[in-house]
């Protein structure tokens, strides 16, 4: 066989692994979305770590993190700040929103919201937002199983054709295997996933240096800014790193799917607990930023940085072991992709089209819309995918600078009793405003801060004036504690009964 | 229906919280360099790996913190 055959053979031969897994594991259940939106806190301990673990190892981590220390080097160094510091943030946040959501009987972020301020256009409104952002996300895991394809075919596949097949096979994955199934089959890719890292980590840079030290020595001869910010970029400097490292770690848990995971915990405590083991989990990253460096020697002037990890493996390895660490790499995007169309699907059926456009409907006709969902987002994220040509880490930082607009009304609204609906609502479309201008207009960063943390600032400071000017009129009760029962306005979209996805 | 009563960190948690947050994120100046390599690692990448050790530690102090006030709260009830 020609090495290209070869390594997709072998790619291809642990999806199919994946995927019986994921058979075998959800067959004698039906495949129940209320299972992932609600059911959720009759996940057992086991289950849920597998989910969040399976959300945090996306294809970011794989190839955009290295393929930033590739191309910009210093700044890169963010990704390990962040998600350390997200746990940090969970730990005062999580068990507090997994109370809130236990009384209530929560199940997504738009209910959390409709919950709090009691009014339905806001819950819609961050539904969407929402959902909007998830797509560049979403964006990113296709973008890296093209290349995966690509360079595992030794550029005999085009990176186009390569992610119309990525999408094709993962519509039938999401189709075939539900949120159980993606749940188990998380096990494997993130053991595949900690072998390749620390293989990869480790074996290129003794292959052609003979070790780390060495190839990091070297690295600092040829090109002594690479390693210290802002590296091979002109702004990513200090400021730039600050405010991205507290934009990204308040917004880890602000995505619709983290925030969501949260309610299927068995309890706070367990939670806590979570935050504080899970930051030892981001070492694995230091491997993957070794491998990446060491490409900055070893495969210099590729035109696109993402491409650099896959690049140098090829370099290195023969092609079976091209195609393990291919076969890795595409768990990695179609795990978590699988996970960011179910929840944006579930979202958009029931948080904003039954709410907003027909109450009437009934759970059957709401899993029908969110089975179009699926195609019709994937399409999006595919048409995207062909037709941008941004860095994986960049697409991540787009969908952060929305998702993290929701932290104002999330922490406020559980810890001070002034906040007001209309205070929050204004502050989160200025901040989502102020993020759509300053990236479209290509202000980020913008003099030098990162243009969602700018959009942050904003936010908090609007919701805090407007809340503090209205709350007169609002019902507060002295001691601290949520509103009282009059502000909770239910709605059918979280008392419906169980909606199914075969 | 029944005000959630939502329990704020107790201060000293929230203290060990920032302890991260002030090493890994504010100082950036202070330790962004490549010399001295610690262990071969340039010396930004070797801070940051420890303190997710650090981290680690410091937010496990807090969770003993937070789970003696439970114990607490739970014996005046």
């Amino acid at each position: 066989m020609s090495p290209s055959a070869v390594s997709l053979t072998t790619i291809l031969a642990i999806v199919a692994l994946g995927v019986t897994i994921g058979f075998l594991a959800g067959v004698r259940r039906k495949m129940n979305l209320e299972q992932w939106t609600v059911g959720g806190r009759g996940f057992g301990a086991v289950l849920m770590y597998l989910l969040m673990a399976g959300e945090v190892y996306t294809t970011f981590s794989f190839l955009g993190a290295s393929g930033w220390a590739y191309s910009r080097g210093g700044p890169t160094l963010y990704i390990i700040a962040q998600l350390t510091l997200a746990y940090v943030v969970s730990f005062f946040l999580l068990p507090q929103i997994w109370e809130v959501g236990r009384k209530h009987g929560l199940q997504t972020q738009s209910d959390f919201f409709n919950m709090r301020y009691g009014n339905k256009y806001l819950a819609a409104f961050v539904c969407v937002v929402g959902v909007a952002f998830l797509i560049p996300y979403l964006q990113l895991q296709l973008t890296g199983l093209g290349i995966i394809v690509s360079v595992a075919s030794f550029d005999g596949i085009g990176r186009t054709p390569a992610m119309v097949i990525s999408v094709v096979l993962l519509a039938a994955f999401v189709f075939s295997s539900g949120v159980r199934a993606v749940a188990w089959i998380s096990v494997l890719k993130d053991a595949l996933m900690i072998f390749a890292a620390v293989s990869i980590g480790i074996g290129i840079p003794y292959i052609h240096f003979g070790g780390i030290g060495p190839m990091f020595a070297a690295l600092a001869q040829a090109r002594p800014t690479h390693l210290t910010m802002p590296g091979a970029t002109a702004n990513l400097g200090h400021t730039w790193y600050i405010s991205t490292v507290l934009l990204t770690s308040l917004g880890f848990y602000m995505w619709p799917h983290t925030f969501g995971a949260t309610f299927t915990a068995k309890s706070g405590d367990t939670l806590r607990r979570n935050a504080v083991v899970m930051p030892l989990y981001t070492l694995t990253l230091a491997f993957i930023f070794f491998a990446g460096f060491t490409a900055v020697l070893v495969v210099p002037g590729l035109p696109d940085g993402d491409l650099a990890l896959l690049t140098v493996v090829r370099k290195s390895f023969p092609a079976g072991f091209l195609g393990v660490i291919g076969g890795a790499g595409a768990l990695t995007a179609m795990v978590p992709a699988a996970i960011l169309i179910l929840t944006a699907a579930t979202l958009f059926a029931k948080n904003l089209w039954r709410p907003i456009f027909a109450p009437a409907m009934t759970d059957d006709q709401v899993a029908r819309v969110a089975r179009a969902m699926v195609v019709v987002l994937s399409l999006i994220s595919l048409y995207l995918a062909i037709h941008n040509s941004t860095t994986l880490v960049s697409l991540l930082l787009l969908g952060y600078a929305g998702v993290t607009q929701f932290f104002p009304g999330v922490v406020l609204g559980l810890y001070w009793k002034r906040v007001t609906m209309p205070g929050v609502f204004t502050g989160m479309i200025a901040g989502v405003a102020t993020v759509a201008f300053l990236i479209l207009t290509h202000q980020d960063p913008f003099f030098g801060w990162s243009a969602g943390f700018v959009a942050l600032c904003l936010n908090f400071a609007i919701t805090m004036i407007l809340s503090l000017l209205t709350s007169a009129a609002g019902k507060l009760s002295s001691d601290g504690s949520l509103p009282d029962g009059t502000l909770f306005h239910k709605t059918e979209s979280w008392k419906s009964g169980p909606t199914i996805l075969e | 229906m029944e005000p959630v009563p939502v329990k704020k960190p107790s201060r000293v948690a929230l203290l060990l919280g920032l302890i991260p947050f002030v090493a890994m994120c504010f100082s950036v100046g202070f330790w962004d360099h490549i010399d001295p390599m610690i262990l071969g690692l340039p010396f930004n990448l070797a801070w940051l790996i420890c303190w997710i050790v650090l981290t680690t530690l410091c937010m496990w102090a807090a969770y003993r913190v937070e789970a003696a006030r439970d114990r607490k709260d739970r014996g005046t009830q």
